[in-house]
C-alpha cells in the first residue's frame, strides 16, 4: 500500500515535471505555391507527441523543453525537419514529394512504411466511406478496391452483403474475408436467427472510421494464418490529434426511392393483364363459358387497376448527423464522436435508426509507456420485413405476384383483408395490412472496445499488450398477426430470440526496428507476438402461438401457448504465436519475411496446429543511380510475394466424433450417435503468389498499381461420400482443389491541372478467373443451379439449354442433349448441361471523375460489371403461363401469338407447366451504375468563416444509384444480385438524393 | 518500477493464458452433444440412446411412411392417383433407377437405425436386468431393420437364399465397405440377433422399469419392443423364410402367453383413431410412437392417403385403394369403414380412400409394426403348411370372424385354406406394407390398377419383374466397389 502510494506521488511529481517544462510553438504550413496545407502533421522528433495543420494550415503546439526538431509532413510533400532553437513562430513551406517516402499503411499488427511494404494493400481513407447513404461500409466499399467484389442483393438498410476478395476460394467454410476492427478478428455478417437479414457491421458509423486497409496478397494475409485465406479489411477508427480542439459537425439529409427495375420487368396494367388470361384460356382450348366465368371471378370490367409496385415503394427518409470532437496535447489525445443515422428502404416497412458514439483517448504516461483505449458502440433498430424468395409478407415479392385486379381497400377506405373470392386475398396477402400489423423488429447494441499498453523498452524496442472485444446483443421480436397473413392459421405467431455473442482477443508483442550500416542504410523491423481470442455465443429462441385479438401487443407474454423455448450456445478459440521481419536497404530493396502458427479449437485433434509463412520482396527502381536522367518515370516499385494462408471458416465443432440429442421418444430424451466428425479435419490452405508493381509517371501525374496473383487453395472442405452402411452418408474431409488468378489494376490520372481547374480520373479493373481443379473422387457436385466439375467455374451454370420460340407453333424448344442437334418442346426431355455461363463477373471495377473548380468540386463514381449471368430463381410465377393468375412481367407482352411470330416469349398457355426456368431465366449480368455522384462547394473565405466561428464550411448535393444502364433487353430485375447472382426477391435497392453540410469548428 | 510491476502482471498473466492452459483453451466442447465414447456411462444413458433408436425408426423413409406405403403401392392394394404430389411416381410405375430416392431413403435410414442399434447393443455396460432388456430391444431393432433391407433389397429366401443379401453391420467402421453377404447368411444373423433379444428380454408390456443411475422410471408400452415382440417379429422371419415349425412356435408363443386380444368389432375404428401407445395388449404388439413435439409434420403416413381438404385434413392424399380391395370386405366386415367411398380430382369414378391413419395435428398418428391379428395369420399359415388343416381355419376365424360378427367363418380344404389365408391377409393387413411381400415371397403374378378409370392401362406383374426389389442406391454403390447391383439396374 505504502509502496503504490509512493509511486503514485512519484508519477504525480514526474507529470507535473513534464507539464512544468512544457513550452508553445505555432506555425503555419504552406505548399512551394504558398497554399495552405491542412492536416499537415507536426510532429516533435524522437516523441509521439504532435498535431497537424488546420485549414488554414496553422498550428499550435506544446513541445517539452528538451525537444529540438519538429517533423513537418504531409501527403504527396517531402517531409521537412525544423530546428526549434529559440524561436516560437515558423512559416514552413513544403515541397512537392513524388517518393511519398514517410506514407504509411496498415498492416497486420502495426503499420508499415509503404516505401519499404512488399504487399499487396490497398487502403482506403475514411472520408471515401463518410456521410454516404449506406447502412454498412461493406456496402460503401464497392468500387473502391480493386478485386474486391461486394454485392448486395437486398435493399433493406442493415442487409448482409456479400464481399468476396479475389474470388470465391471455398465451396463449404466461408468465402467471406476476415474483418479486424482496432485489433480484434471480429464476428461478422449476418448474426439473426428469426428476421430476414441483418449485418453486424450496420452497428458501425462509417463517419468513425480513420481507414481501411484492405490485405490482398500472401505477403499481407499470411500474418494472419489460418485466418487469411480470403482476405482480411482491416478498420481502423479515429483518433484524436494533438492541437487545438477541432469540433466537427456533419450531416447528410434526403430521400430514396428504388433503384431501379427495367422495362421487362414492371408489372403489367389490368387491361393487359386481363389480355393475357383470356389468350391463355383460349389456347388451352377452355369453353368460352368457361372463360366468361373465369374473368368474371377476377373482376373483368370492374376497373379496378392497381398498381402495386407503386403502392409498396415510397420515398424513403434518408439523415444522418455526426458531431466528433478532436482534443489534445503532447501527452493526451482524446477523439469523441456521436451519430445519428437513419434509413428508410424503398419499400414499405424496411427501415433501419442507428444512434452510435466512439470514443479513443491515448496518453503518453512517459517518453517510454502510453496507454490507450477506445469504444465504438453502435445500436441498431431495424424493421426487417421479410424479403425471401417467395415469402406471402416480402412487400417486393408480392408486388410483382398480386394480380392488378386485386383492390387493398375496401369501399370505406379500410384494409381489404377478405380472402374470400378472386377480388381479395384468398392465397396471397394484402401487403399494406400485413406491414402495418406485422412486427418484424431487431434491436442489436454492438460495443468494440479494448486498451492497449505500449512500452519503448529500450531505444527501437517496443513491446505492446492489446485486450480488445466484440460484444453483440440483438434482440428479435416477430409477430404475425392473428387476422391476415402468415399468423392466421395459428392465431397469430410470435418468435422472441436473444442472442448475445462476446469475444475477446488479446494479444501481446514486441516490435524491433534497427537501423544497421554505415549511414543506416539497412533498416530492420522485426516483430513477434502471441494472440488468443474466445468467442462465445449464447441464445435463447422462443416461439408462440394463439394470441389475443389485437395487434397491439406482440410480445410472447400476451400468447396463450408457448410453442418453443430452448437455449444453445457456441464457442470457439484461437491462440496463435506470429513473427515477421521487414529488411530494406537503403529504401531500394526490401524483403519481407512472415511466420504464423495457429491452434484453434475448430481443428480436429490431431490437426490442431498449423504453420503458415510468406515471403515477399520489393524494389524500388526508381531509387537506382540509372532511373535519374528518365524523367518520365517518378516512381517504380516492384513487387512479388508467396506464402500461405489458410480459411478456418467451418463449424465449430465439426470434426468431433459426438453423440447428440433431439432422436426424441414418447416425449423423453433421444440420443444417438450423431456426428460422425474427422479428427483430422483442418483449415482449407491456401498458398499464394502475386507480382506487382506500383508506377507514377510525370511527377506522378499518373499513377498506376498492378497486380496479378495466383490462389491455389488446397484441402478444401467437402462432404466426402462414404459407404452408407455405416449409417453416415458422408464425412467432411480436407480434399478438393481450387484456384483463382487474375489481374487488378488501379489508374490515377490527374489529365489537367491549371490555375483553378484541377481533374482527376481514377479507375480500378479487376479480373478472377476461378477453377474447379479437384472434387473427391473426381466426381460433379450439384448445387442448386449451379455444378461444380473440375475444369470449370464454381459458379457454372448447369441447366436446361434453351433453343428459342418456334415461330410456327410458338411452342418453346429446349436442346435434348449438349450436342445441340435436335430439339424438343418437352422441358423435362430436354438434358441438363453446362451452359457456359457462370455467375461470377469476369471483370468489375469503378471509374471515377472529380472535378474542381476554384471552391466547387464534383466527382462522378461509375460501377461497372461485366460477364457473369444473373439468374430469377422465380420467374415460374411472372415470367410463365404456368401460374396465369398471378401478377406478370411486362415482357410477356410480346410473346408469339401467331404463327411467323420471331420473340423470345413463347405462346402464353393457361396453366402450361415449366416454361420459364432453365436457360430462359438466365440473364445478362452486365451493367454501369452512377454509383456516387457529388457537387459541392467548400467556403474558404477566412474572415466570413471567422463571422462565423467556424473554420470550416462544406455543402454539397449527393446522388446515389441514380442511373443504372444494363445490357439484357428481357432483363426483369436488377442485376446486383449478390455474389451468387441469383435474384431471391429481396427488397429493391435505392438511389437517394442528398444534400449534406460539413462545418469544422 | 510500476512499468515493470505492470510488464511482470503482463507477463505472467499470458503466460498463464497462453501456455499452461492453452490445451485445454483449444479444446471446447459443444453444449448440444458429448464425446461418443463417454456418452452412455449407465443404464439411463443407454435408456437415451435406446430412445434415440427408436426415434431413429419414425424417419419417413422407415416406419414413419416409406415402408408402409411401399408393400401396398406396389402390390395390388393400392395405386397412385394422377392428381398426386410427385411422391413415390417411381415406384407406382415400376420404374426406378439407381438414383431413386426412396430406396436410398430406406438404405440410408435403415443402416442408421442400425448405427444407433449397435451403439446399444456394443456398450460395455452389463449386469442389471435394465441394461439386459435395453440390449434385447437393440437387438431385436437390429435384427427388424437387416429384416427390412433383406426383403426390400434382395430375392427373397423362399426363392433362393443363396442370392446377394444385403451386408451386415454389428458395429461401426467409418473406412469399410462391405460386400453383401448371402440372404441365408442374413437371416441368420436376424435370427442370431432375435435370439440374443429372447435371451435378454426381461420384460413385457405394462411392466416398470427403474434405472439405477436416476431413480426415473420406464413403463412399457406397445411403443416399447417387449418379450412376445420378439417372438412375433420371429414368428414372421421365419415365415419369409419359409420354415413353418419354428414360425409356428414363436406365434404360439404369442398367442399362448403374450396375453394380447383382438379389438372388438365396434370399436376397430377407435382403435386406429387412438393415437397413443397402449399397455392394454388389444391388437399392438410393437409400433413406432409419434407426438406433438416429434413427428413428420405433413410427411406423417396419414397425409399420403389423405388430402388436406376437408373433411380429411391431411397433406397430400397421393394414394388410393382398388376398388377390388374395398369389394373384398362383406358389408358388415368392420374393416370396410377404415375406407371412405369419395371423390378425387382428375377420378371419374369412386375414390377409395384409406381412413386407417387419422389425420391428427396435435399427436400424430403411431405406425403399427407388429400387430397380433397378424401373429395369427402367421399361425395359420404355418398350421395349413404343417398340413394342420383344422387349426388352420380355427386361428383364420379368429381374425375373420372378430372383424365380420355376421361372417360364418372360412371352411376350406386343401390349397384353398391358402388363398382364404391370403385374402384375409389382404384385408387385415391392407396399408400396413405386408401385401407386396406375400405376393413376392409365394412368387405371385398380379394385376396392378394404374388408373382406376382406364382398366386398359393396367399392368401385369410377374415375379420376374425386376423392379420389385429396390435397386442399391448410386451412393452405396459409387463408392463402395465390393457391393454388387441387384439385377435390372
Amino acid at each position: 500500500m505504502r509502496r503504490s502510494t509512493m509511486l503514485l506521488v512519484c508519477l504525480l511529481m514526474a507529470l507535473g515535471q513534464v507539464f512544468a517544462q512544457n513550452r508553445t510553438v505555432k506555425g503555419t504550413v504552406t505548399d512551394d505555391k504558398g497554399v495552405a496545407v491542412a492536416n499537415a502533421s507536426v510532429v516533435v522528433k524522437g516523441s509521439s507527441a504532435g498535431t497537424v495543420t488546420d485549414a488554414n494550415g496553422a498550428f499550435t503546439i506544446s513541445v517539452p523543453a528538451s525537444a529540438k526538431t519538429l517533423v513537418i509532413s504531409s501527403l504527396n510533400y517531402a517531409a521537412q525537419e525544423i530546428s526549434l532553437s529559440g524561436k516560437t513562430q515558423f512559416t514552413v513551406q513544403l515541397q512537392p514529394s513524388s517518393e511519398k517516402l514517410d506514407e504509411v499503411v496498415v498492416v497486420g499488427y502495426g503499420t508499415t512504411k509503404k516505401i519499404n511494404s512488399t504487399a499487396s494493400v490497398s487502403k482506403v481513407g475514411g472520408d471515401k466511406l463518410e456521410n454516404v447513404p449506406f447502412a454498412s461500409l461493406d456496402k460503401g466499399l464497392q468500387g473502391k478496391v480493386p478485386g474486391l467484389q461486394s454485392s448486395g442483393n437486398n435493399g433493406q438498410p442493415g442487409a448482409n452483403q456479400d464481399v468476396r476478395i479475389r474470388g470465391i476460394g471455398s465451396f463449404t467454410a466461408s468465402s467471406s474475408p476476415l474483418y479486424v476492427v482496432d485489433g480484434v478478428q471480429i464476428v461478422s455478417g449476418d448474426i439473426s436467427s428469426a428476421v430476414q437479414t441483418t449485418n453486424v457491421l450496420s452497428t458501425i458509423n462509417p463517419n468513425d472510421i480513420e481507414d481501411i486497409s484492405v490485405l490482398k496478397d500472401a505477403a499481407a494475409t499470411s500474418i494472419y494464418g489460418s485466418r487469411g485465406a480470403n482476405g482480411v479489411i482491416l478498420i481502423t477508427t479515429k483518433k484524436g490529434k494533438a492541437g487545438k480542439t477541432q469540433f466537427r459537425f456533419d450531416t447528410e439529409l434526403g430521400q430514396s426511392n428504388y433503384a431501379n427495375i427495367p422495362d421487362a420487368g414492371k408489372p403489367i396494367k389490368a387491361d393487359d393483364w386481363f389480355n393475357l388470361l383470356k389468350e391463355g384460356m383460349v389456347n388451352a382450348n377452355f369453353t368460352q363459358a368457361q372463360i366468361n366465368s373465369t374473368l368474371s371471378s377476377y373482376g373483368y370490367g370492374n376497373g379496378v387497376d392497381i398498381d402495386w409496385i407503386g403502392l409498396t415503394t415510397r420515398n424513403g427518409v434518408q439523415q444522418q448527423y455526426n458531431l466528433s470532437m478532436s482534443a489534445g496535447d503532447a501527452k493526451t489525445q482524446l477523439f469523441m464522436s456521436g451519430g445519428y443515422f437513419k434509413q428508410q428502404a424503398a419499400n414499405i416497412g424496411a427501415d433501419l435508426r442507428r444512434l452510435s458514439g466512439n470514443i479513443k483517448l491515448t496518453h503518453n504516461i512517459s517518453s517510454k509507456l502510453s496507454v490507450s483505449t477506445n469504444w465504438t458502440v453502435g445500436n441498431v433498430l431495424q424493421n426487417t420485413p421479410l424479403s425471401g424468395p417467395g415469402q406471402f409478407a416480402n412487400p417486393y415479392y408480392v408486388s410483382l405476384t398480386l394480380r392488378p385486379t386485386q383492390n387493398p381497400f375496401n369501399p370505406d377506405g379500410s384494409y381489404n383483408i377478405s380472402t374470400t373470392n378472386n377480388l381479395s386475398f384468398p392465397a396471397h396477402y394484402n401487403p399494406l395490412y400485413v406491414i402495418a400489423n406485422d412486427k418484424n423488429i431487431v434491436r442489436n447494441t454492438q460495443i468494440f472496445g479494448g486498451g492497449s499498453l505500449d512500452y519503448k523498452i529500450i531505444q527501437g524496442l517496443k513491446f505492446t499488450s492489446h485486450v480488445g472485444i466484440q460484444s453483440n446483443s440483438m434482440e428479435e421480436s416477430v409477430f404475425n398477426n392473428p387476422f391476415h397473413g402468415d399468423g392466421v392459421s395459428t392465431g397469430g405467431a410470435g418468435t422472441n430470440n436473444f442472442t448475445r455473442i462476446f469475444l475477446w482477443d488479446w494479444y501481446n508483442q514486441f516490435d524491433y526496428h534497427l537501423d544497421l550500416l554505415p549511414n543506416r542504410k539497412l533498416s530492420t523491423d522485426l516483430k513477434a507476438g502471441y494472440e488468443a481470442i474466445k468467442y462465445n455465443f449464447y441464445q435463447i429462441q422462443s416461439t408462440s402461438q394463439n394470441y389475443p385479438p389485437t395487434v397491439e401487443l406482440p410480445l410472447s407474454v400476451n400468447a396463450a401457448s408457448a410453442t418453443t423455448g430452448l437455449a444453445t450456445a457456441q464457442n470457439y478459440t484461437f491462440a496463435s504465436f506470429y513473427t515477421s521481419a521487414n529488411f530494406s536497404y537503403d529504401s531500394r530493396y526490401s524483403l519481407y519475411g512472415s511466420f504464423r502458427r495457429d491452434g484453434s479449437s475448430r481443428f480436429g485433434a490431431n490437426n490442431r496446429f498449423g504453420s503458415f509463412w510468406s515471403v515477399g520482396a520489393a524494389w524500388n527502381v526508381d531509387k537506382e543511380a540509372f532511373m535519374k536522367d528518365i524523367k518520365l518515370i517518378s516512381q517504380l516499385k516492384i513487387r512479388g510475394s508467396y506464402g500461405s494462408t489458410g480459411n478456418a471458416g467451418i463449424g465449430n465443432y465439426q470434426w468431433r466424433q459426438t453423440y447428440g440429442f433431439g432422436a426424441n421418444y414418447n416425449g423423453n430424451a433421444g440420443g444417438t450417435f450423431n456426428n460422425i466428425g474427422n479428427i483430422d479435419l483442418t483449415w482449407e490452405k491456401t498458398n499464394q503468389t502475386d507480382i506487382g508493381f506500383d508506377l507514377g509517371l510525370l511527377k506522378n501525374r499518373v499513377t498506376i498499381t498492378f497486380d496479378y496473383y495466383k490462389k491455389l487453395t488446397d484441402g478444401l472442405l467437402f462432404n466426402k461420400p462414404i459407404s452408407l452402411t455405416t449409417g453416415f452418408g458422408s464425412i467432411l474431409s480436407n480434399i478438393g482443389k481450387i484456384e483463382n488468378k487474375g489481374i487488378e489494376i488501379a489508374l490515377n490520372v490527374r489529365p489537367v491541372e491549371v490555375r483553378n481547374f484541377a481533374w482527376d480520373l481514377g479507375f480500378n479493373f479487376a479480373h478472377n478467373k476461378n477453377t474447379v481443379v479437384s472434387l473427391p473422387n473426381h466426381q460433379d457436385i450439384a448445387n442448386g443451379s449451379f455444378r461444380l466439375t473440375e475444369g470449370r467455374d464454381i459458379q457454372s451454370f448447369y441447366l436446361r439449354s434453351l433453343a428459342g420460340v418456334d415461330p410456327a407453333t410458338g411452342a418453346e424448344l429446349w436442346y435434348v442433349d449438349n450436342t445441340k442437334s435436335a430439339t424438343t418442346a418437352t422441358y423435362a426431355s430436354a438434358a441438363l448441361q453446362f451452359l457456359d455461363k457462370s455467375g461470377s463477373p469476369k471483370y468489375f471495377g469503378a471509374v471515377t471523375n472529380s472535378f474542381s473548380y476554384k471552391r466547387f468540386y464534383a466527382s462522378a463514381e461509375f460501377y461497372y460489371n461485366y460477364g457473369n449471368y444473373v439468374q430469377d430463381l422465380y420467374s415460374q410465377y411472372f415470367l410463365s403461363s404456368q401460374f396465369p393468375t398471378r401478377g406478370k412481367y411486362t415482357i410477356n407482352l410480346s410473346r408469339w401469338q401467331k404463327p411467323g411470330d420471331i420473340t423470345t416469349v413463347p405462346k402464353y398457355v393457361y396453366g402450361q407447366a415449366n416454361n420459364a426456368n432453365g436457360e430462359r431465366a438466365l440473364y445478362k449480368g452486365d451493367y454501369i451504375r452512377l454509383r456516387n455522384v457529388v457537387l459541392g462547394y467548400r467556403m474558404d473565405n477566412k474572415a466570413l468563416l471567422a463571422k462565423l466561428h467556424l473554420t470550416s464550411l462544406n455543402f454539397y448535393v449527393r446522388g446515389t444509384n441514380l442511373w443504372t444502364k444494363t445490357y439484357d433487353a428481357t432483363l426483369p430485375f436488377d442485376p446486383e444480385q449478390g455474389v451468387t447472382s441469383q435474384n431471391q426477391e429481396g427488397l429493391l435497392s435505392a438511389k437517394s438524393v442528398t444534400v449534406g453540410l460539413n462545418i469544422g469548428f | 518500477m510500476k512499468l515493470k510491476n505492470i510488464l511482470q502482471a503482463t507477463g505472467v498473466a499470458s503466460v498463464l493464458v497462453f501456455s499452461s492452459c492453452s490445451k485445454s483453451f483449444l479444446d471446447q466442447t459443444p453444449y448440444n452433444s458429448v464425446a461418443l465414447p463417454v456418452a452412455i456411462k449407465n443404464d439411463a444413458d443407454l435408456n437415451a440412446a435406446m430412445n434415440g433408436v427408436y426415434g431413429s425408426l419414425r424417419a419417413v423413409s422407415l416406419y414413419g411412411r416409406t415402408l408402409f406405403v411401399k408393400g401396398d403401392l406396389m402390390s395390388d392394394n393400392c395405386f397412385l392417383t394422377t392428381a398426386n404430389s410427385g411422391r413415390y411416381l417411381t415406384m407406382n410405375q415400376y420404374n426406378m433407377i439407381n438414383t431413386d430416392g426412396d430406396a436410398n431413403g430406406v438404405w440410408a435410414n435403415a443402416y442408421a437405425a442400425i448405427k444407433n442399434a449397435n451403439l446399444v447393443i456394443n456398450s460395455t455396460l452389463s449386469g442389471t436386468d435394465n441394461i439386459s432388456q435395453l440390449k434385447a430391444e437393440a437387438y431385436a431393432v437390429r435384427a427388424l431393420m437387416h429384416f427390412e433391407l433383406v426383403r426390400n433389397f434382395a430375392t427373397p429366401y423362399t426363392v433362393d437364399p443363396t442370392k446377394p443379401g444385403i451386408p451386415i453391420v454389428t458395429a461401426f467402421d467409418q473406412n469399410s465397405l462391405p460386400a453383401r453377404s448371402t440372404v441365408k447368411e442374413v437371416y441368420n444373423q436376424i435370427i442370431a440377433d432375435l435370439a440374443a433379444a429372447a435371451a435378454n428380454v426381461k420384460y413385457t408390456i405394462n411392466n416398470s422399469m427403474t434405472f439405477n443411475s436416476t431413480g426415473s422410471t420406464r413403463t412399457l408400452n406397445s411403443s416399447y419392443i417387449t418379450k412376445y415382440a420378439i417372438s412375433a417379429l420371429q414368428a414372421r422371419v421365419y415365415q419369409f423364410m419359409g420354415d413353418w415349425t419354428n414360425a409356428k412356435n414363436a406365434a404360439l408363443d404369442v398367442v399362448n402367453n403374450g396375453g394380447f386380444t383382438l379389438a372388438a368389432s365396434g370399436s376397430l375404428g377407435a382403435y386406429w383413431a387412438s393415437a397413443n401407445p397402449r399397455t392394454d395388449k388389444i391388437e399392438t404388439i410393437f409400433e413406432v410412437t409419434s407426438d406433438a413435439n416429434n413427428n413428420n409434420g405433413s410427411d406423417r403416413l396419414a397425409g399420403i392417403y389423405l388430402p388436406a381438404a376437408a373433411p380429411y385434413s391431411g397433406a397430400y392424399g397421393d394414394v388410393l385403394a382398388n376398388a377390388s380391395l374395398y369389394n373384398l370386405y362383406g358389408a358388415t366386415d368392420a374393416r370396410k369403414n377404415l375406407i371412405t367411398v369419395g371423390s378425387r380430382a382428375g377420378q371419374v369414378s369412386a375414390a377409395y380412400i384409406c381412413r386407417k391413419y387419422t389425420s391428427n395435428t396435435t399427436d400424430y398418428d403411431d405406425t403399427k409394426v407388429l400387430r397380433y391379428a397378424d401373429v395369427l395369420l402367421i399361425l395359420a399359415e404355418a398350421y395349413y403348411n404343417l398340413g394342420d388343416i383344422t387349426n388352420a381355419n380355427l386361428t383364420l376365424n379368429k381374425v375373420a370372424t372378430q372383424r365380420d360378427p355376421l361372417f360364418a367363418g372360412w371352411n376350406d380344404a386343401g390349397t384353398q385354406v391358402l388363398e382364404d389365408i391370403l385374402v384375409e391377409r389382404r384385408k387385415e393387413l391392407a396399408f400396413e406394407g405386408s401385401r407386396l411381400f406375400d405376393l413376392i415371397r409365394l412368387q405371385r403374378t398380379f394385376t396392378k390398377v394404374m388408373d382406376q378409370d382406364a382398366p386398359q392401362n393396367n399392368l401385369t406383374v410377374t415375379p420376374s419383374n425386376t423392379k420389385l426389389l429396390f435397386p442399391i442406391p448410386i451412393n452405396e454403390t459409387n463408392v463402395n466397389p465390393n457391393i454388387t447391383q441387384n439385377p435390372g439396374y
